[in-house]
């Protein structure tokens, strides 16, 4: 009945003044007392008592099917305050506090504990946007997580492969084309090799670099046939992408030639007599620049204030794998800079620390960051400590930090650049940095604290807490109170976390 | 069995962002000198920047909180830190030191004071005069409504076929009209007509209800004061004329087991208004108490949703929903939800409490062990008879919810407008969990 009365107030009264349809039982009785007045009046009140009649009557239908139930979870949740602490964490998205409820998922995965389910859909959205949590994030929402995640298209994030990669390798875009390669290396990198090859010709130059570099995703040996093709490329970009992949195959005949090169120039004369340390020979490459290094990625001008000659000695070294100098003359890499003097020693360590990078090679990186500690150690050498993972930074930065040329500045740097946890003497070093620049400063704000005390507050051990409680006052460090409180609250946070998930 | 702080729920006593994030900046032991807990009263001494420590304490039971510090909001950082410190266990049982007892003392006296002001019988008033005002506000709210029934005789002559497509003075003249007519209440429908008729498909049906509400409303007016004293007393409430907090505390109580299934805080310009719904657990009735708060000054905490208490609420009308808490004893955590057994039993009470008072609108209604559903078309919850209502969810709420229940039946408290169900809270595995709106917190 409403909806005729609707029908006719769609056109108005002043148009179509038929009365009011009849309802039947038992409306008609309630519809007899608004018969009287005008048109509008009669729609009006027969609207009235026709929507009230509907609403008093609103019931339920019956459901065709019934959802399907979530299975029993695996885990036993999480502690109610370990819970509260995470919806904390995801509060605003939980994009600023990344660090922290990774530490959290971390605990959460090794103590076997499941999330609150209230926050499942926080932590799904969480993961979606970020790739490296996901595993974790597909433990703790255990079963009903999964269950949760099959009803939303935005949570099917798996490593599922998203539709056709050769397809889209034919006719995408470059953006769309180079996410297919990379997800082709991942899948199936032989596969990847041949398509690469396929348009090798149409492609742009900028274009074949950015393709050949997608390679160091599972590279291997089986890579080398392309990667040599490519280093027949009239591209210098193209080259060294090359070079730089296949430097990273101890095997292949590219490190064989390099090597081969390097040998000649450089001679290891054991210690003789008294002597502690032997000595290094450099034979600088003879001019004219030979054109078979062009192939192999080398460029023939200096892109720095270097010698021609010793341009090309750095570029060869880095190519050549570090660990083979060590191997073939029987030292370890603190003899092999030891045994460097004179005006070639800059261009030797070098060489080696950007071979080290390449290859993450821990004791080598260890090696020339302490050496050249009490020099004035610069930010690019610093940045080696990038290449490592977080057991090679951790063993890194211990001895780094504890070193004696160590300054607040190296510290700064250090934590700048790396995201390995700090423990035992790293710890203690770190905090005694800290606590010996605060003191040498006059008590007001400084600029330099707040961005180390941000690092040290998610990296230090939590136990520290109370012993830096108990030191961290006084003047100088009440200049830096929302900096100081805002370290006290996270690494406080943390301890709660560790604490919660400690059975 | 006392009710517990959480994090969560102590975040959203904060009055703004800004004291939230201090005071967690504050919810670390290392600031606080001295803290403790003795019969749910909660105490601390800040360091500041001051050489005095701020004294904070709080009566976790209301609650109530006083600070030494001098900030105007309210409960300040110091009072969110020390209650984050004791939702986390960091705070210890402890006898209250000297000013703690003081304060105390001097919070029941005041207390009793105003207990005893609100047992005496009320002043007696110049009953003539107010007879007087009552007539001239009458009066005045006559005319508003004759001019606002021609108003709504004009359009449904002319059709309503255009109404979406009219300007903003199009509603707000006749509302401003009734604001100046002394009849917020109806003022308001007006200004809702405007939000109906842009709301887009199938906005002619429900454009003709609320008007024809509206219309009903002018039209009951006109005999308000040979219709009984209850159902007088609905139109009145319905314009905006409401019985004053007095008179409604001078009518008799309902005492029962309430327990507060929902809350939610809606913000218009700087003016929140918080919504709390309560449910009598014997008596089955429905009750909404409302506070207002300017600003950054504090919404009352008191009615914690999944709380319940023993006491009485005495409510504006013996049709009315809308009420206010006389006595409230024996706080405690609510342990087994009371509502309706079926959709369709929820249905029927929601009838039932329509056909007595036709501008009812949303009331929030607690339905035991039903299971909310994605289809096609949108969310709906199916009880264990295997009926199904649609449900409008706000927010990411529609999957909160979904997840705490798992396809397994849940409680939960939903406001319903005889249509749809808007979820704002549910009871799953032992927890509440809000699927409300806006908290004092958020921004």
């Amino acid at each position: 009945m409403l909806d005729e009365l609707v029908k006719v107030a769609l056109v108005g009264t002043g148009r179509d003044s038929s009365p009011p349809p009849a309802a039947g039982e038992p409306l008609d009785a309630a519809l007899e007392a608004v018969k009287s007045g005008s048109a509008e009046a009669r729609l009006l009140g027969a609207a009235a008592i026709a929507s009230a009649y509907e609403r008093c009557g609103c019931t339920p239908m019956a459901a065709e099917h019934r959802p399907q139930a979530a299975t029993t979870d695996t885990l036993s949740p999480c502690s109610p305050h370990a819970g509260q602490i995470l919806s904390m964490l995801l509060a605003d998205g939980g994009a600023h506090k990344a660090p922290l409820v990774a530490e959290w998922l971390g605990h959460a995965v090794r103590a076997n504990r499941r999330a609150p389910h209230r926050l499942l859909p926080k932590l799904l959205d969480y993961a979606a946007s970020r790739r490296d949590v996901r595993e974790q994030v597909a433990r703790v929402a255990d079963a009903r997580g999964q269950w949760l995640a099959r009803q939303n298209p935005a949570w099917q994030f798996g490593v599922a492969p998203t539709g056709d990669a050769a397809a889209d390798w034919e006719t995408g875009t470059g953006d769309q084309r180079l996410a297919a390669l990379r997800a082709l290396r991942e899948r199936d990198p032989g596969r990847a090799a041949d398509l690469l090859r396929a348009t090798w010709d149409q492609d742009a130059a900028d274009d074949r670099a950015a393709f050949v570099e997608q390679f160091a995703t599972r590279l291997s040996a089986a890579d080398e046939p392309l990667l040599e093709f490519a280093l027949d490329d009239k591209s210098k970009r193209v080259r060294a992408a090359a070079a730089e992949l296949l430097a990273r195959l101890p095997e292949s005949a590219f490190v064989r030639r390099m090597t081969g090169r390097a040998v000649a120039l450089i001679k290891y004369a054991p210690p003789k007599g008294r002597a502690k340390q032997g000595v290094i020979e450099v034979t600088l490459p003879a001019e004219p620049f030979d054109e078979s290094l062009t192939r192999d990625g080398i460029v023939e001008k200096p892109t720095e204030q270097i010698g021609r000659r010793q341009w090309w000695l750095l570029q060869i070294l880095s190519l050549v794998p570090v660990g083979a100098w060590t191997k073939a003359w029987g030292v370890t890499p603190e003899e092999c800079i030891a045994a460097t003097a004179g005006e070639f020693k800059d261009v030797l360590v070098r060489g080696w620390l950007a071979s080290a990078t390449r290859l993450a090679d821990v004791p080598w990186i260890k090696a020339i960051l302490l050496a050249t500690l009490s020099k004035d150690l610069r930010y690019d050498t610093l940045a080696a400590l990038r290449a490592l993972d977080v057991a090679g930074q951790e063993a890194v930065i211990g001895e780094l930090l504890t070193a004696d040329g160590t300054t607040f500045e190296t510290l700064t740097q250090i934590l700048h650049l790396t995201t390995a946890p700090l423990s035992g003497p790293a710890a203690d070093a770190a905090i005694a940095r800290t606590e010996a620049y605060v003191a040498s400063r006059p008590a007001s704000y400084d600029y330099a604290l707040p961005g180390v005390l941000d690092q040290l507050s998610l990296r230090l051990p939590v136990n520290v807490y109370d012993r830096l409680v108990e030191r961290w006052t006084g003047d100088r460090w009440e200049a830096n109170r929302k900096s100081l409180d805002s370290f006290f609250h996270t690494l406080g946070l943390r301890r709660d976390m560790k604490r919660e998930f400690t059975p | 069995m006392q009710e517990s702080w959480t994090i969560e729920r102590v975040l959203q006593l904060a009055p703004d962002p800004a004291s939230a994030k201090a005071g967690q900046g504050l919810g670390s032991a290392r600031k606080w000198v001295s803290s403790g807990l003795e019969d749910n009263v909660l105490w601390g001494e800040c360091q500041g920047s001051g050489a005095k420590p701020y004294q904070v304490q709080i009566d976790l039971g209301e609650p109530a909180f006083k600070c030494s510090c001098p900030s105007r909001k309210f409960p300040c950082k110091h009072a969110i830190g020390l209650m984050l410190i004791h939702a986390g266990g960091g705070v210890t049982a402890a006898a209250k030191p000297q000013w703690v007892a003081e304060w105390l003392a001097g919070r029941i006296e005041r207390i009793k004071k105003k207990q005893e002001k609100a047992d005496a019988p009320p002043k007696p008033l110049d009953a003539e005069a107010q007879a007087n005002r009552r007539a001239k506000r009458l009066e005045r709210i006559g005319q508003g409504l004759s001019a606002t029934r021609i108003w709504a005789e004009d359009l449904i002559r002319g059709g309503i076929a255009a109404v979406p497509s009219q300007g903003y003075e199009f509603f707000d003249q006749p509302a401003r009209r009734l604001v100046d007519a002394q009849a917020p209440g109806a003022a308001r429908m007006v200004r809702d007509l405007a939000s109906v008729a842009g709301s887009g498909a199938g906005w002619q049906r429900s454009f003709v209800s609320s008007l024809s509400s509206l219309y009903l409303l002018t039209r009951a007016f006109d005999s308000v004061e040979s219709l009984g004293e209850e159902t007088s007393n609905d139109v009145l409430t319905a314009l905006g004329m409401g019985l004053e907090p007095d008179r409604v505390l001078a009518r008799a109580g309902v005492r029962d087991r309430w327990q507060v299934v929902a809350r939610e805080v809606e913000t218009e310009d700087r003016l929140r208004a918080q919504r709390t719904w309560l449910f009598g657990a014997t008596a089955r009735r429905v009750a909404l108490v409302l506070h207002f708060a300017h600003g950054t000054a504090p919404l009352d905490a008191s009615l914690a949703p999944a709380t319940e208490f023993d006491g009485e609420i005495s409510f504006f009308g013996d049709n009315q929903v809308r009420a206010l808490v006389r006595t409230r004893e024996n706080v405690r955590a609510i342990d087994v939800p009371a509502g309706f057994d079926s959709l369709e039993a929820a249905c029927i009470a929601y009838g039932d409490a329509l056909s007595r008072q036709p501008w009812l609108g949303e009331i929030v209604l607690p339905i035991r062990q039903i299971v909310p559903d994605k289809t096609s078309d949108g969310w709906r919850f199916i009880d264990a008879s295997g009926r199904a209502m649609p449900a409008r969810f706000g927010g990411d709420h529609a999957w909160t919810c979904a997840a705490v229940s798992g396809g397994h039946p849940i409680d939960v408290a939903a406001a319903f407008d005889g249509g749809r169900l808007r979820p704002l809270g549910a009871f799953a595995g032992g927890e509440y969990v809000s699927l409300a709106d806006a908290t004092g917190a958020e921004a």
